[in-house]
């Protein structure tokens, strides 16, 4: 048989090469912020790309909450570059950008999912402005368009839309969880960052807000880092993971290689301390 | 099969991997050393050793699941190369969902998702619509003998040789340029053996290449066309 039968024989959906069109949209070159010996996080690099759920793993103290804040703009870095690759324009250097356009950014095409819903959420207004009031900060005035929306995304993270009105310090951890989800989701951010979203939850609430969370990744298409110390749920979430020690990333790969075939010595202390169910 | 005209899909050279368990006193392992084949379109070339000969490891060392030391593993699907070895984990992900199935001895899957739902993932990951994946996934599924009111159930409650159906069901409901198949028919009875046996024969006769493992005499000699002894790293037929 020759080369040109047997393409044609392997048929459409496998014979043609996978597209990698996209570029990062997210790199972290070097990045730097330590507060103590080996406290913080130091010389770490990354990229992201459109669509990919990158967890990173460790114990408490090993810098990864740190990391996140840096990468969020949450805190600042000693040193390091952090490049985004906004929407609609040309790439962004976010160390020599200026605070309105990071801020104008992180409302636009960023979300950020906090352990804490307090966090996160304003507690003293309704769960419907809480949600709304994304979609005013970009600029939507239409008060019926934003009830609307905001109806919609009740449902969507399944929240009770007669609950709307209600104050979300009424609401339950799980709830309030929902709700900041659904307040992140809302204007459809490319970049999303989790930090332990599911970490104060009773395991049976955790385990339906992890299904949630990865149907809407899913569905949204949308970009997403997300710390945990939880390996169990980076297995269900994240299609890579960055493991990091002691303020420094030892070892990254894809989820299911880390946790099958751990290499750094810390890796497999991690893995094996995983209760096996 | 004639090897001379066609290109492998999948290329091995001096391929080795060990374990080191840097807990348990620095022990370290090797599994296999400098193994050298190559693959074809449309054969199957079974894996053959004794337990602990390294077969399931070299199998996920394919999917990149387990890492290699040194070698290479250089997988042609179709006019692009690519080295399993080194790749990057993005595009590892990518073949993944285009070009290479795996099939476990167990069924790895999140939990409280419906088995119909599995089935058709593979299907809507590489675009096509929801009802053709619905209806080719239902299809795999009666053939495999598994009764349509579990399809809305969860696999992880049912029993070991359904969970193995829907494993096959999943990869199977796809056309792939290579998979991997590590124990399909360990636990089936024969009815359904036959019917995996024959799936096997079909993506082979569509030009997928298949790597295997088989316990049983009877299915190995049925789908093999060549075997590849992991005790001496040879050919045998």
């Amino acid at each position: 048989m020759n080369q040109a039968a047997l393409k044609d024989n392997i048929g459409n959906e496998a014979n043609k090469p996978v597209a990698i069109t996209e570029g990062p949209i997210l790199q972290v070159r070097n990045l730097n912020r330590l507060y103590g010996h080996n406290k913080g996080c130091q010389d770490v690099s990354l990229e992201v790309y459109p669509g990919e759920v990158l967890g990173i793993v460790g114990e408490s103290g090993s810098g990864k909450s740190t990391l996140i804040r840096c990468i969020a703009g949450l805190e600042k870095a000693d040193s390091g570059e952090i490049l985004y690759q906004p929407a609609q324009q040309a790439m962004m250097n976010l160390n020599e950008s200026r605070e309105t356009e990071i801020r104008q950014l992180m409302r636009k095409e960023w979300g950020i999912v906090h352990q804490n819903p307090r966090d996160g959420l304003k507690l003293d207004i309704s769960a419907g402005a809480n949600i709304g009031e994304r979609l005013m900060s970009q600029g939507d005035r239409h008060y019926g368009n934003i009830r609307a929306k905001a109806m919609d995304w009740m449902q969507r993270v399944e929240l009770d839309i007669e609950r709307i009105d209600d104050k979300p310090k009424t609401y339950s951890g799980g709830m309030q969880q929902r709700l900041q989800i659904a307040r992140n989701l809302v204007t459809e951010p490319r970049l999303l960052f989790m930090d332990e979203p599911t970490g104060g939850l009773d395991v049976s609430v955790q385990a339906k807000l992890l299904d949630l969370l990865r149907k809407l990744v899913r569905e949204l298409n949308v970009a997403v880092i997300i710390v945990t110390h939880d390996m169990g749920v980076a297995r269900l979430l994240a299609d890579r993971l960055m493991v990091m020690y002691q303020s420094r990333v030892i070892e990254t790969g894809l989820t299911d290689r880390i946790l099958d075939d751990p290499q750094a010595p810390y890796t497999q202390l991690l893995v094996s301390s995983i209760l096996q169910v | 099969m004639s090897s001379v005209m066609k290109q492998p899909v999948l290329s091995i050279k001096k391929l080795s991997k060990s374990f080191t368990l840097h807990n348990q006193g620095e022990v370290s392992f090797t599994v296999f050393d400098n193994l050298d084949f190559k693959v074809y379109p449309g054969e199957c070339l079974v894996l053959h050793g004794e337990s602990g000969m390294g077969k399931s490891t070299l199998l996920r060392c394919f999917y990149a699941n387990y890492q290699t030391d040194s070698g290479s593993m250089i997988f042609s699907p179709d006019d692009e190369s690519y080295d399993i070895a080194r790749i990057s984990d993005r595009l590892m992900n990518m073949l993944r969902r285009e070009k290479i199935a795996y099939v476990s001895q167990f069924l790895r899957v999140i939990p409280r998702v419906p088995a119909l739902s599995i089935v058709m993932q593979p299907m809507l990951d590489i675009g096509h619509e929801y009802k053709v994946a619905k209806q080719k996934a239902s299809h795999i599924l009666k053939r495999l003998n598994i009764p349509e009111k579990l399809w809305q159930l969860s696999p992880t409650t049912f029993s070991g040789g359904e969970q193995q159906r829907i494993n096959i069901a999943r990869a199977f409901v796809v056309r792939w340029p290579l998979m991997l198949l590590d124990e399909p028919t360990a636990s089936l009875d024969a009815e359904n053996r036959e019917i995996v046996l024959q799936l096997i024969e079909e993506a082979k006769s569509v030009n997928t290449a298949i790597i295997g493992i088989f316990h049983d005499k009877e299915s190995r000699d049925r789908v093999a066309d060549r075997v590849f002894d992991l005790a001496t790293g040879t050919m045998k037929r």
